[in-house]
């Protein structure tokens, strides 16, 4: 590990079922180091293994053998307990389908995220500050349903940031946007790394990862390319 | 309010939970308040009782040739007997009501002597009124429920097989038998006591009497005295301390018995609590992956959904409890309509105990299911 690197892949291998008939290498010895404050996109075809990489590097997965180190801490080693809290306070995740919990409203969304990183005094009024960033302050009291499509996004990239991550996780995240909405949310993605957020987006569009300054191509669980776009 | 507003985006099954918890606590409040009472009431008359036998005139010596002759023998006998304080006689005869429903005990009119109050001062003290004066007739103290019951205050006028009498004092309250009857001067339930009898059968003493209260002296073995009793030629006593230990152990059974009932009927409430959170388990997998991603350790998920079971029994529980309320009511009403004692008790442990143990039982319900929620790997969760 490079004494920039923020995160460390290294030599990861990745196998589902291992010992089944239905066994799949999907990760075959990845390794690649991003320093704090980069923007890199991680591209590939489907089945390439974008999205277990996500997973890996997000500690919702463990790898099969190498190790993943993020902001000084190994995932491979961390406890079930060890990986939730790197997983609350360390990574922020932005997901293509934006996964709010459709019974909260927009400010409780964030809210519980900033309770499980610890701020539970505080949540409410940290949710309403990241809410107010991503320019959602007058939807705060607004469930998912009474959201479009944009606003859901931005209300999970807050929820992304409420805990001030040393990186944020983003698979496919303008995946199910139209294309005007898709520029406003990439638009606010590369306002946070202007001002230092490291991010990490997994995608296969190319109006994304254009936006990257570093591009990491999959193909079949291996690293095919790492560029500076 | 976010527990009970992820119950409430499922309202009828919520509901059906709910309802599931609440009547197995209603069953609970019910039977826990009707053996409340029944343990106030035996405690209550074993310790107002302890060193007092009741000996009775057996039925076959009233109606003899000779009864005078032979209760007034059994009279003297019981007096001269070592560790008998007083004797007084009294009258035991049963209250005649208009109403045929009734729960509890039936209602009696007993004539005792004057000292028979001094005897008896716990069990016959007045709350309101006065004691009938020495010599005075056709006058009487009632129980609270009996007056209650019958709709009688101080200073009405009510009717004894046909004899008016007037109500001149009010019992305290004694969780006894005496909370539900009529008291009367000795002479005056003599008379009673005669009327009740028909003619051909008329062959009581001039002097008769039902029973005898017999006051034992301090550090008598009452138990050895009433076996001591039931020797005397015409009369019968039981043990009052193995009168009292049989009626607890039929209550004892009693309490078993409602109580299983009522525990079954929990039981199946719980069972409807582990089917609706691993319902709510199933549906939500995918949030529980979002809720991983973002952060939550295995403790939180765990939480969310024992959480949700506690309110489900919390709910369960108070409308089981405010039912229970209810229908105790009702009962009580009906019971006190009848001329009877009343028959439950919701105490504050038993209101507490029943919520408690609702809360605690769902919780044990959604542990299950919140378990196998916990350990959920985020990815298989979120693939949902």
């Amino acid at each position: 590990m490079t004494n920039a690197a923020l995160v460390d892949v290294r030599n990861v291998i990745k196998i589902h079922a291992p010992g089944t008939p239905t066994e799949v290498r999907a990760l075959d010895g990845i390794s690649f180091a991003v320093p704090a404050g980069a923007y890199v996109a991680i591209v590939g075809e489907s089945g390439s293994g974008k999205t277990t990489l996500m997973h890996v590097l997000g500690g919702l997965d463990r790898p099969t053998s190498g190790d993943v180190v993020v902001d000084g801490r190994s995932l491979a080693e961390a406890t079930r307990r060890e990986l939730a809290v790197i997983r609350a306070r360390s990574i922020g995740f932005v997901f293509q389908g934006f996964n709010l919990l459709p019974n909260l409203d927009a400010r409780e969304n964030v809210a519980l995220a900033a309770r499980y990183g610890g701020h539970r005094a505080d949540a409410a009024a940290r949710a309403e500050h990241v809410l107010d960033e991503v320019g959602l302050a007058a939807r705060m009291r607004h469930r998912p349903a009474a959201l479009s499509g944009g606003q859901q996004q931005r209300v999970a990239i807050a929820r992304a940031l409420v805990n001030e991550p040393a990186i944020v996780l983003a698979d496919e995240p303008t995946g199910e946007l139209d294309s005007r909405t898709a520029q406003t949310v990439l638009d606010l993605l590369d306002a946070l790394n202007a001002r230092g957020q490291t991010l990490i987006v997994v995608t296969h569009s190319e109006a994304v990862w254009r936006r990257a300054r570093r591009v990491i191509r999959l193909a079949d669980g291996r690293v095919v390319s790492d560029d500076a776009a | 309010m976010t527990t009970l507003r992820e119950l409430a985006s499922r309202p009828l099954r919520t509901f059906l939970t709910v309802a599931g918890i609440a009547i197995g606590i209603l069953a609970l409040t019910v039977v826990g308040s009707l053996a409340e009472r029944l343990q106030t009431i035996v405690a209550r008359s074993t310790s107002l009782n302890t060193d007092v036998v009741f000996a009775t005139i057996q039925r076959s010596v009233l109606v003899a040739p000779d009864a005078k002759a032979t209760v007034a023998r059994a009279y003297a006998r019981l007096r001269a007997l070592d560790g008998v304080r007083a004797a007084v006689p009294e009258i035991i005869v049963p209250y005649e009501s208009d109403n045929a429903a009734r729960f509890g005990p039936p209602s009696l009119v007993l004539g005792f002597p004057a000292q028979a109050r001094t005897l008896e001062s716990s069990l016959l003290s007045v709350a309101r009124g006065r004691q009938p004066e020495s010599g005075e007739r056709r006058v009487a103290v009632i129980g609270p429920d009996f007056g209650a019951a019958q709709r009688v205050e101080l200073g009405d006028v009510i009717a004894l097989q046909g004899n008016s009498f007037v109500v001149v004092g009010v019992l305290d309250k004694t969780f006894t038998i005496f909370d539900a009857a009529v008291i009367v001067p000795f002479a005056d339930g003599q008379d009673l006591l005669r009327q009740l009898l028909p003619p051909t059968l008329d062959r009581l003493p001039d002097d008769p009497v039902s029973a005898f209260l017999v006051a034992a002296k301090p550090g008598t073995d009452v138990s050895l005295l009433a076996r001591r009793i039931a020797l005397i030629d015409g009369l019968g006593a039981r043990d009052p301390r193995e009168v009292a230990a049989a009626v607890r152990s039929t209550l004892g059974i009693f309490d078993a018995i409602v109580f299983g009932a009522a525990l079954i009927a929990l039981l199946v409430g719980a069972f409807s609590v582990v089917n609706t959170m691993t319902i709510a388990v199933s549906e939500r997998t995918r949030e529980i992956g979002i809720r991983k991603a973002i952060g939550a350790t295995d403790t939180d998920i765990l939480l969310t959904f024992v959480g949700e079971a506690a309110a489900i029994g919390a709910l369960g529980g108070a409308a089981g409890i405010a039912l229970g309320l209810a229908v105790v009511a009702v009962l009580d009403a009906r019971s006190a309509a009848g001329g009877s004692v009343q028959l439950f008790a919701i105490s504050p442990d038993v209101a507490l105990g029943a919520f408690a143990f609702a809360v605690v039982l769902s919780c044990l319900a959604g542990l299950v299911p919140a378990f196998t929620a916990a350990r959920l790997p985020p990815t298989v969760a979120l693939r949902y």
